[in-house]
């Protein structure tokens, strides 16, 4: 039985895993018309190139790698789509993709993620930073009520309920309400709730992590830029008090770290080195390529724009070949992990549908002799997905379940090297338990003996490619009930993001009288002591050395 | 201060909106998706959606708003069909997937 929803007609979806070059939708630059483009190889990268009658040609880079680009191509897969879109009032079709969002009839994947913004204070100031409200602007907080209304749109998604919450900002820990906010989305019924802070009110409040995690929250998802203050200005000197509080509370966090070429593309391996160290509580590190905000240059995006291949290949490099090209996989690898539990219990799955050059991700774990190991090192992962694959259709095709699952336990160990693998690692008992018996306990413990070595490459008004914003699977929700791709929400955020906060907002003032009162002022800043900081033990260990990744 | 509507769906910025239908004339899809993302860039017009094979619009803009001024303002070759005013409310639930 397939779960795939409907078969998609138009040019963007019928050309999604050809070969190059292939015909997709995207937008001028400049007046967001929606053009005909084209993907394809000159050398060995794969560019985007369109032409507006009014501005001329958009010639940008896509991947860097045209080898990389067809190894995740394989893997493009059919996304399940949805039994009950965002058509709304005004009957939005899609016609218009991306100017027709929420979620519309065009739309494949479910909400793997679903981002809330829960405000847009922070008590940061970053430069390059638009998503926080400057003095006077207007502040943006959906009531509980309207966080509730949201999350229950997303559960109410069919067929596959959205289970995974993200509470972004802003820095959500301004909001004095925050652990209101978790228990309802606990109340609801999602069973991740990812927090996107900078860590400042973790670091700086003893006990204010272990409240998070008792709350419920399931990982912290931390912007990381680098190990130097230079590279990280962010939060290089106080991310070692974060990490010091959740070590406490046991509270996994990810390293979001923002790949810019040229600014901090030469400390990748000294992040993951970082989270190696640190792995007791890293669960991850989550590149996220440069996506660059309003107008820019075409030299300027060149001396910075970096894009998954280079991203894998700076990985290899700064790893000593430890960490290779190789072992990255694009996301929708697995769904043949999801398509054989859906032929075995004939249910809709949670699934990673999205666009194969949206991202990709390892895990790398240290053996009883604390030396990296990725994991494609010891399991053969396309022979592994090969042969779910085929199981899949033996079942579909009416064959016995129960002698299928037979033989996947008896091959299952075929595709793990025993005497690479980790010693105190069950890989197969964990595979089995989890397709067969769906188990999912044991992937909890998984996690916490290895590194997630992810990136995603959220797009720009200059890279943006419809055919992967009509497979998005990380999504906004808003008070006015609608379900945003990231990447609409974001590329065109005077039609979303912006537009959507000035109709929710109520002004600085109102603000102030209302939730804090005069006495404090709501968009109070976060004033760094560095000579304090510098001098604190968690910090003083924290940079001293590497300890994986020698340089040569 | 800024004027709250309660509705079934929390607090709205909206009480009653207009529905406008109308027809237009338009080349390509292109120009018609364009002409959308142009109308929609109106604080005015909380949402819209124009589609090139039937030529037909819906747009919900705020009361006080003259849908005809304002398309054309775009330069839109329209009819109007039909004008009603609706509650924000119901917009809200068309948008909410759970309560359909």
């Amino acid at each position: 039985m397939s779960f795939i929803i409907k078969e998609k007609k138009s040019v963007v979806t019928n050309s999604y895993g050809s070969n190059l070059p292939y015909i997709t939708k995207s937008i001028c630059p400049e007046c967001k018309r929606i053009l005909d483009a084209k993907v394809y190889a000159k050398k060995d990268v794969v560019y985007l190139l369109r032409t507006c009658p009014n501005h001329g040609e958009f010639d940008e880079l896509y991947w860097e790698s045209v080898d990389d680009f067809n190894k995740a191509k394989k893997y493009a897969s059919n996304a399940r789509g949805l039994l009950n879109s965002n058509v709304s009032i005004t009957n939005n079709t899609g016609s218009n993709c991306p100017f027709d969002c929420g979620l519309c009839t065009n739309h494949h994947s479910h909400t793997a993620l679903a981002n809330i913004a829960i405000t847009n204070r922070c008590d940061l100031s970053c430069w390059y930073c638009f998503f926080y409200a400057k003095a006077g602007d207007p502040i943006y907080e959906p009531s509980l009520e309207q966080i509730r209304l949201m999350l229950k749109n997303l559960k109410s998604e069919s067929p596959v309920p959205c289970n995974a919450i993200q509470l972004t900002g802003g820095e959500p820990t301004l909001r004095d309400d925050l652990f209101e906010i978790i228990r309802i989305v606990k109340e609801e019924g999602f069973d991740h709730i990812q927090l996107n802070t900078t860590g400042m009110t973790i670091a700086f409040n003893s006990g204010y992590a272990m409240k998070l995690k008792e709350a419920g929250v399931s990982t912290l998802y931390v912007s990381f830029d680098g190990t130097t203050p230079q590279t990280n200005p962010k939060n290089h000197y106080e991310m070692p008090k974060t990490i010091a509080e959740c070590r406490k509370a046991n509270l996994g966090i990810v390293l979001v770290p923002t790949l810019i070429k040229g600014v901090n593309d030469n400390d990748i391996g000294n992040i993951i080195d970082f989270a190696l160290q640190n792995i007791d509580v890293v669960r991850g590190v989550d590149f996220q390529p440069v996506s660059f905000v309003g107008r820019m240059p075409k030299s300027q995006r060149e001396k910075q724009r970096i894009t998954i291949p280079k991203t894998t290949q700076l990985i290899q490099e700064q790893t000593n070949n430890l960490i290779r090209k190789k072992d990255f996989f694009t996301i929708p690898c697995i769904s043949p992990v999801t398509n054989f539990i859906e032929a075995l219990t004939n249910k809709a799955q949670y699934s990673l549908d999205n666009h194969f050059a949206c991202g990709m991700a390892t895990y790398v774990f240290l053996n009883e002799k604390n030396e990296v190991l990725p994991l494609p090192e010891f399991v053969d992962v396309d022979g592994l997905f090969k042969f779910l694959r085929e199981m899949s259709n033996s079942i579909e095709e009416g064959k016995n379940k129960r002698i299928e699952t037979a033989k996947l336990l008896l091959k299952l160990k075929s595709f793990i090297n025993q005497e690479k693998k980790p010693k105190d690692l069950n890989l197969t008992k964990l595979l089995f338990d989890a397709l067969v018996k769906h188990d999912y306990s044991a992937l909890g413990e998984f996690h916490t003996k290895s590194l997630f070595i992810g990136m995603m490459h959220f797009m720009d008004s200059y890279n943006y490619d419809q055919q992967r914003v009509e497979r998005c699977d990380i999504h906004y929700a808003t008070p006015d009930g609608r379900i945003i791709p990231f990447c609409a929400f974001n590329v065109v955020p005077e039609l979303y993001r912006d537009k959507v906060q000035k109709q929710y907002s109520i002004s600085w003032e109102e603000f102030r009288q209302t939730y804090v009162g005069e006495s404090k002022d709501p968009l109070q800043k976060y004033v760094r002591n560095i000579k304090e900081l510098e001098n604190s033990l968690e910090y003083k260990k924290a940079y001293s050395k590497k300890k994986y990744f020698f340089e040569k | 201060m800024k004027q709250w509507f309660k509705t079934k769906f929390g607090l709205a910025p909206y009480g009653e909106v207009q529905l406008i239908e109308f027809s237009f004339e338009m080349k390509t899809q292109e120009d018609t998706s364009l002409t959308q993302y142009k109308l929609l860039l109106n604080d005015e017009i909380i949402q819209a959606h124009l589609e090139f094979s039937t030529k037909k619009g819906i747009m919900i803009i705020t009361k006080e708003l003259n849908p005809e001024q304002l398309l054309k303002k775009e330069n839109i070759d329209y009819k109007i069909i039909s004008k009603e005013i609706i509650s924000y409310e119901k917009v809200l639930e068309s948008n909410n997937q759970f309560v359909k």
